[in-house]
């Protein structure tokens, strides 16, 4: 207790000296916040867009059918399975979907097309498909209509109102082939996307494949994002591991993850970099501070305070200084992170036009956990004690006499 | 007679004769060979026919029937009906030399197959459009041997090797048809790829009389590397050479059910 | 003299010094090397789309690019389009390539491919495909046999096949007719983009035109090779002034993702520069500040004895900017050698390969120096040192003598 008053009162006694050295450490943490905060909002927003764009957090299908995507390997969509994803509360929306290849047809124009049958409203909440649309009204649950893509309506040259045909292989190789008129269009940012997409309500796909209450997939979306391993861990425990898989989105695109982790490793170094300039502001500040004191060290030692007494106060000294400057640095930094968390700075022009083709909203946001603050803090706190190392030492070696001739 | 003294333009000549002789059983053989896959094929398709089949898909965990009747005429044409089951019935597709149309009138619309669907079985066999279009190929893209025999059931048979010709458009490295000698009925047929592994097997069974010859009516398609997987087809009716026109097989004709030729 | 005495000055207290110096060099090199190791991956990528995706231009029939149709082409021999790519003196070599979409079947396996019929020696001045050829996979496409086609080694794997198999090509002539034909492989390539070696595929011109009822000179589209990389604006224009129903289109647009690259590096980079040289400003304003407070006392006595203020601004200014010169220049140097050390033997990241791949990036980096950066930063660093002195040398200004000497 005596120590940390003494210490107090050391600090307040120079206020120049203290407030420069946990200035150092302040522009250490703000900066490092401010930086990292940005990357990982990058990575989140990433995860956010390809989850989804498409996949959900995670998926179920039949056993078998993300290696090999054909109809045959559908699932019934039994009571047992649904009351079994029902009994998750932290699951909010999933989306059933019957998927299948097949060949779009309009007057003389042919193309193949990938035919989705959807819940509209559940897609809508997991993907944002009607908000995509540019022409037209979206689907009703058991529309017997279509939406087609962009890219494709111009191709066909088929607009609003007109009559798709869709022929191909249903389920246990029936013959599938049906009209539908066409109630919208929609637009998707990847040409590849925008050139080939069908959707039709779940009754109707399921008619057109002859695969009746049948599904290739159930994406689920889950808003607490920390969660979603944790659930789909659970729900592959409780499904019946030889007619079902589930597999997360990070299972489903390996390649995927392997991008944003060398983003992220990219990232870190980064940090690691910026570490190393402040971690030497600190450590040079530090050393004046104490080349600056030394006569003051050797007087006490003279009057009678033990070495240790004295590395004691001095190291809680310096702790507290580290950590006003740490507060301080979160305190700075909470506001602007905060900001740019609800309003992500927009990025512009060209590369705007890029990010969008690619598929992503052009922005670049912050993050906001609690974690990352606690990390980085931590970080400083180290790089501080490592600091200290070489002061503490030089006192220890401290000889009177040579002190009170600085 | 003094061996030393056998003229040597006697030996030389003895020589020549026997190789001509030899290099001609073999010409012979092999336009035998060539003789007999053609007259074997002739013998399934006739000049022209109109045949009623029921095709049963076979897969692990299901099975399906699909009844059809088929109507060519040589090489280049050919129309076929689906009658059963009644989702299916009422279409129909057409082969005309190289392209194929389906007809479905569900939707009411004539789709020219275009070259992504041929790969994709015929109405979900193991039968691919692809080799619908090229069925006529065996005689015209490959050479042909007799290369040996083989007893099939109470038939002895021919085994024919077909090499494909360099420019061939066909995927298959080789191919071996087992025809019987006698009556010439194709009985088995196994397709390698090029590096001579087998990928599929036909096989034709079940000898019967059917309107001016006999034929084998049953067949069977095996593909190789899946197990509990084929194809099996039994011809029900059959009529061969009787008179068709060309102009039989157009795209009009695809719409009705209960054509006459 | 003044020069001299803030040289001098800076060297009372070495450790001090030192620890400065020592910062600033890191952080030059950290943000040197950094920055040459993502600007080699970036110029990797756009240097190998250049020279065997995309070329640097290509021209095609506008309805072609909506459509993706073979039946609008290009013909090259209407208005004189041949002559005058022969002509253009920064062309360093042009081909014209048929190119449309194809069914590739083998035995075992069929997939979609986009099939190239080129003239091969015209072709190999424009795209280094050829040379991605191992040694035990073959040759590039000689006019010697008929019916070659050089295939990816991914797409060689999707469809089981190896050198000298046969791979059936089924697609559409330019009536609509569905033909076909059998190609032999007489070479498999391989580059750095997985995605491109699955769907590319190179035949004789001449082997194809027939099959697609297409006419000699006739062809989609026509990829341009330049001698320099910055004169393709000027050459483009030129094209598109004398040819204007033609679309001629620079790589960054046929590429758009790859296009952008450099320019999102920049952003990137330029960003995490901010962010380095604030640290470092902050740095040095505090190193500064607790220079100043150590020698107060000093600073009075220069005063009082009647050094001028300005002298006293300029003495801090220059020791801030000696602190920062030295380990600028010390950052360049073990920057520059370290960038050109692993430019040399290379980083090899082959665990991240699958990724990697599939973007295009290739697994073994070279960093690449730009020069412009690099002046770029160490100039700041040096602007950097200069205004971070200006808040600790003013203050310095302000001491009053008589109590700065009197200070301990």
């Amino acid at each position: 207790m005596e120590t940390i008053k003494i210490a107090w009162r050391n600090l307040w006694r120079n206020k120049r000296r203290t407030l420069i050295t946990s200035a150092s450490v302040f522009f250490a943490i703000f900066l490092a916040l401010l930086m990292r905060g940005f990357q990982l909002g990058s990575y989140d927003l990433m995860v956010y867009n390809i989850v989804h764009a498409y996949s959900g957090y995670f998926q179920v299908h039949a056993k078998g059918y993300w290696d090999d995507k054909i109809i045959n390997n559908s699932f019934e969509y039994t009571t047992e399975l649904q009351q079994a994803i029902e009994e998750f509360p932290e699951i909010e929306g999933y989306a059933l979907r019957l998927e299948s290849f097949a060949l779009g047809s309009f007057s003389t124009q042919t193309k193949g097309v990938m035919v989705t049958g959807i819940v509209p409203e559940e897609e809508e909440q997991l993907t944002g498909l009607q908000k995509k649309l540019v022409e037209g009204s979206y689907l009703l649950p058991d529309d017997d209509g279509a939406l087609v893509s962009e890219k494709l309506a111009k191709y066909l040259k088929i607009n609003v109102g007109d009559t798709l045909v869709l022929i191909g292989q249903g389920y246990h190789g029936m013959s599938a082939a049906g009209i539908f008129p066409v109630r919208g269009i929609v637009h998707f940012p990847s040409p590849d996307l925008n050139g080939r997409m069908v959707y039709l309500s779940l009754p109707a796909a399921q008619n057109l494949f002859s695969s009746d209450n049948r599904l290739t997939s159930i994406s689920f979306n889950i808003p607490d994002i920390k969660k979603y391993e944790g659930v789909a861990a659970k729900l592959k425990d409780k499904l019946d591991p030889h007619t079902y898989e589930v597999m997360t989105w990070k299972e489903m695109m390996p390649d995927v993850v392997q991008q944003i982790q060398s983003d992220n490793v990219s990232g870190l170094i980064m940090l690691a970099i910026l570490y190393m300039i402040v971690g030497f502001g600190i450590f040079g500040t530090i050393l004046m501070l104490f080349s600056e004191r030394t006569r003051e060290f050797g007087m006490m030692i003279a009057i009678g305070m033990p070495k240790l007494k004295l590395i004691r106060i001095v190291v809680t000294e310096l702790f507290m200084t580290g950590f006003l400057g740490v507060i301080a640095g979160i305190v700075a930094a909470i506001p602007l992170l905060y900001y740019f968390y609800i309003n992500p700075i927009p990025i512009t022009g060209e590369m705007a036009e890029t990010t969008i083709q690619m598929g992503f909203e052009p922005i670049m946001p912050a993050a906001w956990e609690a974690s990352y603050f606690v990390g980085q803090s931590l970080t400083v706190v180290i790089i501080m004690l490592v600091v200290m190392i070489l002061p503490i030492v030089k006192i220890s070696r401290l000889t009177v006499i040579n002190a009170l001739r600085k | 007679m003094n061996m030393n003294k056998v003229p040597i333009h006697l030996i030389v000549a003895i020589a020549l004769f026997l190789g001509i002789g030899f290099l001609m059983a073999q010409n012979l053989m092999a336009q035998d060979a060539t003789e007999i896959v053609k007259k074997a094929n002739d013998k399934m398709e006739g000049v022209s026919s109109e045949i009623d089949m029921v095709m049963t898909v076979v897969r692990p965990t299901w099975q399906r029937t699909v009844s059809f009747r088929s109507w060519a005429k040589g090489r280049d044409y050919s129309l076929t009906l689906i009658t059963a089951p009644a989702k299916e019935s009422g279409q129909s597709f057409l082969k005309l030399k190289n392209d194929m149309w389906s007809w479905n009138p569900t939707i009411n619309r004539m789709i020219k197959l275009p070259p992504s669907m041929m790969a994709q079985g015929w109405m979900g066999s193991d039968y691919s459009n692809d080799d619908i279009l090229k069925e006529s190929s065996i005689i015209v893209d490959y050479t042909h041997e007799i290369i040996g025999n083989e007893t099939i059931g109470e038939f002895n048979c021919y085994i024919i090797q077909l090499d494909p010709k360099e420019e061939a458009a066909v995927v298959w490295g080789k191919i071996l048809m087992w025809i019987s000698k006698e009556e010439l009925y194709q009985l088995k047929v196994e397709y390698y790829d090029e590096d001579d592994y087998l990928v599929k097997t036909h096989l034709l069974s079940d000898i019967k009389f059917m309107y001016d010859r006999k034929i084998p009516t049953h067949f069977e398609i095996i593909p190789e590397d899946k197990p509990n997987q084929k194809t099996l087809v039994n011809i029900k009716n059959a009529k061969f050479d009787i008179k068709i026109n060309e102009s039989f097989f157009s795209q009009q004709n695809m719409k009705y059910p209960n054509k006459q030729p | 003299m003044i020069w001299i005495i803030a040289w001098k000055n800076i060297w009372r207290n070495k450790v001090r010094s030192l620890v400065v110096i020592l910062a600033i060099t890191f952080g030059l090199l950290g943000g040197v090397f950094s920055s040459a190791v993502m600007k080699g991956m970036a110029e990797q990528r756009m240097k190998e789309a250049v020279s065997r995706e995309t070329a640097h231009l290509q021209i095609h029939n506008p309805k072609y690019i909506e459509d993706n149709e073979i039946k609008y082409i290009i013909d090259g021999e209407s208005e004189g389009l041949e002559a005058t790519l022969d002509s253009l003196p920064q062309i360093k070599a042009w081909s014209a390539r048929i190119k449309f979409l194809a069914m590739g079947n083998s035995a075992n396996a069929s997939t979609g491919i986009m099939v190239y019929g080129v003239n091969p020696d015209k072709e190999k001045q424009v795209s280094e495909i050829w040379s991605m050829i191992c040694d035990s996979c073959g040759t590039y496409l000689n006019g010697e046999k008929k019916n070659q086609i050089v295939v990816g080694q991914a797409l060689a794997k999707k469809l089981n096949v190896k050198l000298r198999s046969k791979v059936v090509l089924t697609f559409q002539d330019i009536d609509g007719n569905l033909t076909g034909a059998a190609f032999r492989i007489c070479g498999i390539y391989r580059t750095n983009n997985s995605v491109f070696d699955e769907m590319c595929v190179y035949v004789n011109n001449h082997d194809i035109a027939d099959l697609l009822a297409m006419d000699s000179g006739e062809s989609q589209e026509i990829a341009i090779r330049l001698e320099g990389d910055d004169e393709m604006a000027l050459v483009q224009k030129e094209l598109a002034d004398q040819f204007p129903l033609l679309l001629v289109r620079d790589w960054k647009k046929i590429d758009p993702i790859t296009g952008m690259l450099a320019d999102f590096l920049d952003l990137y980079l330029y960003m995490f520069m901010a962010i380095i040289l604030l640290a470092l400003g902050f740095g040095i304003i505090n190193t500064m500040l607790m220079v100043i407070l150590e020698r107060t006392r000093e600073l009075g006595m220069l005063t009082a004895i009647g050094m001028n203020k300005r002298r006293v601004f300029l003495m801090i200014m220059l020791e801030s900017v000696y602190l920062s010169l030295t380990g600028a220049v010390a950052g360049m140097i073990l920057g520059y050698l370290l960038t050109m050390y692993t430019a040399w033997t290379g980083i090899d990241l082959s665990s991240m390969a699958e990724g990697f791949e599939k973007l295009g990036y290739p697994t073994m980096l070279y960093p690449y120096l730009d020069m412009k950066f690099f002046i770029t930063l160490t100039i700041m660093v040096i602007g950097i040192g200069i205004v971070a002195s200006i808040y600790p040398a003013r203050k310095a200004l302000k001491l009053n003598p008589a109590e700065a000497i009197r200070t301990e």
